[in-house]
């Protein structure tokens, strides 16, 4: 069944129809509040991360620090122990208990090269030895701990 | 579907109250204005009538409700962003001042005292060191139960009956915020302490100066004080250089002023202080130190010097003092450097001045004589050497080896006594020496204008002039050194904060003789070890050169004779070797030996300790011996 031709143009439009008019979008400055409120919100917790991170590295610098600062209460006291059991006084006294006293006269005596030879191979004085890297003196030791900053408290 | 159409604007701008004719009776004070009648639409209800207020009405619409909402939205927004705003403001700029305000009300800020810096002899090896220890305090207001931590800490610490009664006194009274218990005590018993947490008992840190090699060397390195102020020697000489700059540290407070645990954090870091690098020699000290308190002991003598000096560099590898303590009468290496700030009449020692600065000036030769009685008067003086002889012709090499007084007068006068003045001013006595050290003396030497008497003589071997032993020490160096005087030193270098070694300038020197003057002098003192007074400094192994010197004391009545009219001396011997090439000048000096003895003399006193001393410095520098034994063939 064919549907009969309506003339569109000849239809009459409604009279009760309002005109149409432009608006402003509704919603749209509430969507910018959100998501500037979503933004600021999003920002200050990443700054809480941060200050978070912040003060959990602090904490971390500063055991390594109170760590430091100990290692260096400890250098300090054991390189005075060593000190002392170097001195010649420690070393004069302790002879004395062995008995020994100090010699009324000196010389000086020709040594037998094999001999020599034989002392530094048995006591370590090596000149190779006496200048390895972990055989530092005192005053060197303490440069080396100096240089690296760590004579801090 | 319908849609409303908005009111008319008249209505909407005026939003009158509305009621129904037929309703209550109007309030008291609501009327209605006559010029006010809204315009009723045809197809409306009930007829209202517009009344009048006594103000304009809200309108009550579906619209302005939204309108309403939308302001309450912006004033929340704007309450908001305010604080947002203040947030911002408090996180960058503005809360300084708060933060700070809030910081000092919880938090303390304590100094951190920067490490001292640590005194090394000239082989790295420490002298002087801060080693961590604590200091206990208390808080009277803060302890709860103070019998218990008294208790406690007596028990910990040791304290005795008077610490015990004053803590006490402290603790019920009350009144003082902070008081002592003990300083720089152990760090384990600041640990052992701290761990207990009793209230009101702080242990804080506190770096102590310790001498890890006992007193050797405690005259030169000289002292600090509790609070780590240097007060005697290098340490206060070099104080402000090894101090460095404290730092520090805050703590957070819960109210009443308890420390948080663990809320310890440092504001600033201390910077350590520079660290010596001295020319003394730990060992070479010891050895002078123990040498001559073995001779002050033997002789029963008052005390000792000691100075081992680098004849080339003026570098001091020693110098020792020791002295007999008045009250238990044991011999001790003193806290003062005597040798620097203690001067003595040098007696004979002082010769070599004479003798260097008469051939230089070419008054005389080795061999010019003159002929010498054993006395002579001078003024109201009689002056006399020190054995009886007959009148007889001396060359000044005997002069100089027999140590005739005389002798040494006629060298004097043929030099010219200002001439011998200035020679003594060049020799460096006089003025203080190139150390600085604190309280150094410059000794005593007036001008030859001034002197009286037989002062005038006296001085060219002596006597009527006053030396520190480091002015004696470096005037013969100027002999051992080829003429050239060369200023004594006692720092090598120093560590910066970087642990950089930083060297020290070198001495200063001026030539004094010429070198084949002192050359001829050295030869002169070679025969004082073999021929002359000094036999007893002679060395197996070496050959070594020096000169007697026994010097009277002068009394405070300002004569050499005391109340019970006996003479006091001072017994010198200062020497050098290898003879044949000098490189260590030595001194040693004996303040008192017995007087009446054999032992007064310096070649008796002193020379000993020399000849001693001689082969350990020689093995601790690791100095060879000569191939061929020293004899004295020559003399």
């Amino acid at each position: 069944m064919a549907l009969p031709l309506i003339d569109l143009a000849r239809v009459r439009r409604p009279q009760s129809r309002p005109s149409l008019s432009l608006v402003q979008a509704r919603g749209r400055a509430a969507r910018v509040i959100i998501i500037s409120f979503a933004a600021a919100a999003l920002g200050m917790a990443l700054i809480a991360v941060l200050h978070t991170q912040i003060a959990a590295r602090q904490f971390q610098i500063d055991q390594l620090d109170r760590r430091i600062a100990a290692a260096n209460e400890d250098f300090d006291a054991l390189r005075s122990i060593r000190a002392e059991l170097r001195s010649p006084t420690r070393l004069d006294t302790e002879g004395r208990l062995l008995g020994m006293e100090p010699a009324s006269s000196s010389r000086f005596l020709p040594i037998d090269p094999q001999v020599l030879a034989i002392t530094i191979a048995r006591t370590g004085m090596s000149p190779e030895i006496s200048q390895a890297p972990d055989n530092l003196g005192p005053l060197d030791q303490f440069r080396l701990v100096k240089r690296v900053g760590g004579m801090q408290r | 579907m319908s849609r409303r159409t908005p009111p008319p604007p008249s209505v909407r701008r005026r939003t009158p109250t509305v009621a129904p004719r037929s309703g209550p009776k109007r309030r008291p004070g609501v009327t209605v204005p006559s010029g006010h009648r809204a315009r009723r639409p045809a197809e409306a209800g009930p007829r209202l009538r517009t009344v009048r207020t006594t103000r304009p009405a809200t309108t009550l619409t579906g619209g302005d409700a939204r309108r309403r909402m939308r302001w309450v939205t912006l004033g929340i927004c704007a309450l908001l962003l305010i604080v947002v705003l203040k947030i911002v403001e408090l996180q960058t700029a503005g809360g300084a001042s708060l933060r700070a305000a809030a910081t000092d009300q919880w938090t303390r800020t304590a100094t951190i005292s920067a490490d001292r810096g640590t005194i090394f002899d000239r082989n790295g090896e420490e002298l002087a060191v801060s080693i961590p220890a604590s200091t206990i305090s208390i808080n009277p207001k803060l302890i709860d139960d103070p019998s218990s931590t008294l208790a406690v800490l007596t028990s910990v610490l040791g304290l005795d009956a008077a610490e015990q009664e004053r803590l006490w006194g402290e603790m019920i009274a009350k009144e003082r915020g902070f008081v002592y218990v003990r300083r720089q005590v152990d760090d384990a018993l600041g640990e052992q302490l701290a761990e207990l947490r009793l209230s009101g008992v702080n242990v804080d840190a506190e770096p102590r100066r310790v001498l890890p090699g006992g007193d050797t060397g405690r005259s030169v390195i000289g002292l600090t004080d509790i609070d780590g102020i240097g007060i005697a020697g290098l340490e206060m000489q070099f104080d402000s250089m090894l101090t460095g700059v404290s730092g520090e540290r805050q703590r957070e407070v819960a109210p009443g002023g308890r420390s948080i645990p663990g809320s310890e954090v440092p504001i600033s870091a201390p910077v350590p202080g520079d660290d010596l690098i001295l020319t003394i020699d730990r060992s070479i000290q010891h050895a002078c130190e123990s040498a001559l308190t073995a001779q002050v002991n033997q002789i029963g003598a008052k005390a000792g010097q000691c100075i081992v000096m680098d004849t080339d560099t003026g570098d001091l590898l020693a110098m020792a003092t020791v002295k007999r303590e008045a009250e238990s009468g044991e011999v001790r290496i003193t806290s003062g450097n005597l040798a620097a700030v203690d001067s003595y009449e040098p007696g004979s020692v002082a010769k070599v001045i004479t003798v260097a600065a008469g051939l230089n000036e070419g008054a005389v030769t080795e061999d010019t004589t003159f002929i010498v009685p054993w006395r002579r008067e001078y003024g109201e003086d009689l002056l006399k050497d020190s054995h009886e002889h007959p009148d007889e012709e001396m060359s000044v090499r005997r002069i100089l080896v027999e140590s005739s007084n005389i002798g040494t007068i006629d060298i004097q006068q043929a030099t010219g006594r200002p001439i011998h003045w200035d020679y003594m001013r060049l020799f460096g006595l006089g003025s203080v020496s190139a150390l600085g050290f604190p309280g150094e003396s410059a000794g005593i030497l007036h001008h030859w204008t001034e002197l009286q008497g037989s002062e005038q003589v006296t001085v060219s071997y002596g006597q009527g002039v006053a030396s520190t032993g480091i002015q004696l020490v470096s005037a013969v160096n100027v002999i051992a050194n080829d003429g050239l005087y060369v200023a004594p030193r006692l720092v090598r270098a120093t560590v910066d904060r970087g642990g950089a070694i930083e060297p020290m300038a070198a001495s200063a020197t001026h030539e004094v003789v010429t070198p084949a003057v002192a050359e001829t002098v050295q030869s002169m003192m070679v025969d004082v070890i073999c021929a002359g007074t000094g036999s007893r400094a002679r060395v197996d192994s070496f050959n070594v050169a020096g000169k007697t010197g026994t010097g009277l004391k002068a009394q405070p009545n300002g004569g050499y004779l005391d109340e019970n009219g006996r003479y006091a001396y001072y017994s010198s011997f200062v020497g050098f070797f290898p003879a044949e090439n000098p490189q260590i000048t030595v001194l040693i000096s004996i303040d008192e030996p017995p007087a009446g003895t054999i032992n007064r003399f310096g070649g008796t006193a002193a020379a000993p300790v020399f000849s001693r001393l001689v082969p350990t410095v020689a093995h601790e520098l690791g100095m060879q011996p000569p191939d061929t034994p020293p004899t004295c063939e020559q003399a």
